[in-house]
């Protein structure tokens, strides 16, 4: 794949930051762009592509982390949309859970881009604890719609990802993992683009990450002697995948390791035995390496890990089709994908979120009937 | 003596109606002028936003002005909401004059004690309905009146719900502002509305199937036997359709209306419906088996439940005309079909009867409730009834 073929897109404030963060400093790589409906932030990104979306709906003031508002105001510049994410293969979509434009605009932005034969990855954040029990729900609500509007979705909680950098001071933590957050982000687009001793496409990405509920992410990397067995270690060891935990309950993995000219087999050896030492239920592992001129020295390791634990009693979607690109293969995706198992309640509470359920012999029928009783529907 | 027009008052979860009723001179019962507007402020039958219900409420009340050139200051105003239930109470009384026969004053005597009926704190009267008076040993006695005997019994239908949620729909009314006269079960107002006097002898159910909540209500022997509301209306078909597909709502409920069906025939199995691209939603195709699904599921559910309630009461035995349906649930396609095999009993859609004019508010299922309002009020402007204690209690809060 060309680098030119990816959009790398900041949906919301948040995600804007990032992919500002990002494109800093990438003079050959893929395209950037951001998108908010706050002006000031449109205003304060060095990422040239820009778009202020639903200047109507929120008077450029954001949509103050109304979910409703912001899908609102990204539907009314759609039209704009499409044209950021006209010609792509693959748009990758960046953004943080739980407030207004993100939530929603993710879900958006990738509909247009699938709309023009691209698959779409969305790396979604997902708040801090401390920010309350509201924002975390009003997450996982947007997680449960984004994971249905895009090809793959990469879940990052906030909460690990700083527990990952090991620091106490706020600024460090927020840096590091920021830094953490934004490597992985090119890691992977560097895995697309950047020829190694072991390829993989963008099937193979699907194919192990693009399950139903979404996979979790985690990078390390490192310089020096010996930086292959420490940076798996660093890996392993990373709140991130759970300590490692996240590896051993994995349906799937895919491993990609970057490295410079001098990386070895002896180094891939090393870091793939350890991988496979902590995953002992078998799980398919989709592994390519990716050769970057300027990693002489270092070495980094990006995991996305498919688990079914992330969504309780996930149904059991048969895997996706080999080789299935574009709006076709997505469908027959779709196409066996029988059941959602909403498990949480307000998924399945949809309009009657915020009133008082109607409950009969100890059913809430606000709940659809369809999944109470069991029904598959064929999508 | 010209009597003064009765507007009736409907706030719904998806539309608000106010039709105008006038007497004509021949005892008929004209409807003169309509006003409807989309509901947002309520769900299931209960207004949860005030304002905006309020914004509806003004919106509908204009266009029904308008429409009969009257000027709208007192309406009667329809109530449902999940928490309104039905009980049976028992009141007896000896008889003053057992020699004589039972006269007015027992009748009245009995009636109150039959009121009398110990609620939770919590809870208002909304309707008491006479079922059948007891003569001793004599069970469903219709005209006590003249008769002999010791002991005179009756049997009530107590309606009610709890206050607090009953006075909110009240509160946001009066702060329109408009003065409440009344107020009465939606579920008695669609049967006033959809019933033939035929019906109520043989024995009917009246379903109104609304957009926040079902409502229902039984006549059985001559008498309303069961009347309840289920939180559940055409709302639920459509979020069950807004999930099963993640499609937004608006687009759901289209969808529902276009091409919904509440059975699922064998010709559906392969069609596919296409969503066309609008806005951020980027189109998708639906199987319409699948829709037909949704949609069967949850109102088999629906109509299950009540006729769960009714076959606990006993009731289902004793019901000859049928199942009528009314709201604007009443109009999906195969839902007549789905009720006869559910309750193994004859099912129409039932419109407002009793009433001429507006051909609109007068041919639809989902006016019944309104209409049968106007018939409610109007009779009670004539005398032809008491007035519900509510009501009472409004006037007595106006002095009225």
């Amino acid at each position: 794949m060309n680098p030119a073929d990816i959009l790398v897109v900041g949906v919301g404030g948040g995600g804007s930051r990032v992919v500002d963060r990002l494109a800093d400093g990438i003079a050959h790589g893929p395209a950037f762009a951001v998108v908010d409906t706050d002006a000031r932030t449109v205003a304060s990104v060095s990422v040239p592509a820009r778009l202020q979306a639903g200047a109507v709906v929120t008077d450029g003031l954001g949509a103050g982390g109304d979910i409703e508002r912001g899908r609102r105001a990204l539907e009314e510049d759609v039209e704009k949309v499409r044209n950021l994410v006209a010609g792509k293969s693959l748009v990758i979509i960046v953004a943080c859970l739980g407030g207004g434009t993100g939530s929603s605009g993710a879900g958006v932005v990738s509909r247009a881009a699938q709309e023009t034969g691209a698959v779409t990855l969305c790396f979604a954040t997902q708040p801090f604890s401390f920010e309350g029990a509201a924002r975390g729900s009003a997450a996982q609500k947007a997680a449960a719609a984004i994971d249905d509007a895009v090809d793959i979705l990469v879940l990052v909680p906030n909460d690990r990802l700083t527990e990952a950098t090991g620091s106490v001071k706020l600024n460090d933590a927020f840096d590091r993992a920021n830094r953490v957050l934004t490597s992985g982000i090119a890691a992977m687009w560097k895995l697309l683009t950047q020829p190694g001793y072991i390829n993989i496409g963008l099937a193979d990405v699907r194919q192990a990450a693009g399950r139903a509920g979404g996979c979790g992410f985690g990078y390390a990397e490192g310089e020096g002697d010996g930086k292959a067995a420490r940076v798996v270690e660093e890996l392993l060891a990373s709140p991130l995948l759970g300590g490692g935990a996240a590896l051993e309950r994995a349906g799937s993995l895919l491993v990609s390791i970057v490295g410079g000219p001098d990386m070895t087999l002896q180094d891939v050896g090393t870091v793939m035995d350890a991988i496979s030492s902590r995953a002992p239920g078998h799980p398919n592992i989709s592994m390519g390496t990716v050769l970057d001129e300027a990693w002489q020295n270092r070495l980094g390791i990006l995991v996305l890990h498919s688990s079914a634990a992330r969504r309780t009693g996930a149904s059991s979607s048969a895997p996706s089709p080999p080789g299935g690109k574009g709006r076709r293969g997505r469908r027959a995706r779709k196409a066996t994908h029988t059941q959602i198992d909403l498990r949480f309640d307000s998924d399945a509470k949809g309009r009657f979120r915020n009133v008082e359920p109607t409950i009969l012999d100890g059913e809430d029928l606000d709940i659809p009937t369809f999944l109470r009783r069991g029904i598959e529907i064929e999508k | 003596m010209a009597v003064p027009p009765v507007v009736g008052l409907e706030i719904g979860t998806s539309k608000v109606v106010a039709l105008v009723g006038e007497m004509r001179e021949d005892g008929h019962l004209m409807i003169t002028g309509m006003g409807e507007h989309p509901s947002t402020g309520v769900r299931k039958g209960e207004i949860v936003d005030l304002e905006n219900a309020a914004i509806c409420v003004r919106s509908a009340l204009a266009l029904a002005e308008e429409s009969a050139q009257v000027s709208i200051r007192q309406v009667h105003l329809a109530l449902t909401g999940a928490h309104i239930q039905s009980a049976v109470n028992r009141g007896a009384v000896p008889v003053l004059d057992s020699e004589g026969g039972i006269g007015r004053d027992d009748i009245e005597q009995v009636m109150e004690v039959a009121r009398a009926v110990n609620l939770p704190p919590d809870r208002d009267i909304l309707h008491t309905i006479c079922q059948h008076f007891c003569i001793d040993d004599q069970q469903r006695v219709t005209q006590p009146e003249g008769m002999e005997g010791a002991k005179l019994a009756l049997d009530m239908l107590v309606l009610h719900g709890v206050r607090n949620r009953l006075h909110n729909t009240i509160r946001c009314v009066r702060n329109i502002p408009l003065s409440v006269q009344d107020v009465a079960f939606s579920g008695l107002c669609a049967a006033l509305a959809a019933l033939t006097p035929e019906q109520k002898k043989s024995g009917a159910i009246v379903i109104d199937l609304g957009g926040g909540t079902t409502d229902y209500l039984a006549y059985a022997g001559n008498v309303v036997a069961a009347a309840g509301v289920l939180g559940v209306g055409g709302d639920h078909v459509t979020n069950d359709i807004t999930l099963a597909f993640n499609i937004p709502m608006s687009r759901a409920e289209k969808l529902k209306r276009e091409s919904g069906s509440a059975l699922v025939a064998g010709s559906d199995l392969t069609r596919r419906v296409s969503l066309p691209a609008e806005g951020g939603f980027s189109g998708r195709t639906v199987s319409l088996k699948s829709l037909h699904t949704v949609i069967n599921a949850r109102m088999d559910e629906v109509l299950s439940t009540v006729k769960k309630r009714l076959d606990a009461q006993g009731i289902l035995h004793h019901v000859g005309a049928g199942v009528v349906l009314t709201g604007g649930g009443a109009r999906s396609r195969g839902i007549t079909d789905l009720a006869e095999n559910l309750f193994d009993l004859p099912c129409a859609v039932g419109k407002p009867r009793h009433v001429s004019g507006l051909a609109a508010a007068t041919e639809g299922p989902e006016f019944a409730v309104c209409s049968g309002l106007v018939q409610y009020g109007m009779r009670a402007q004539l005398g032809q009834r008491r007035a519900s204690p509510l009501g009472n209690w409004l006037k007595g809060l106006f002095g009225r």
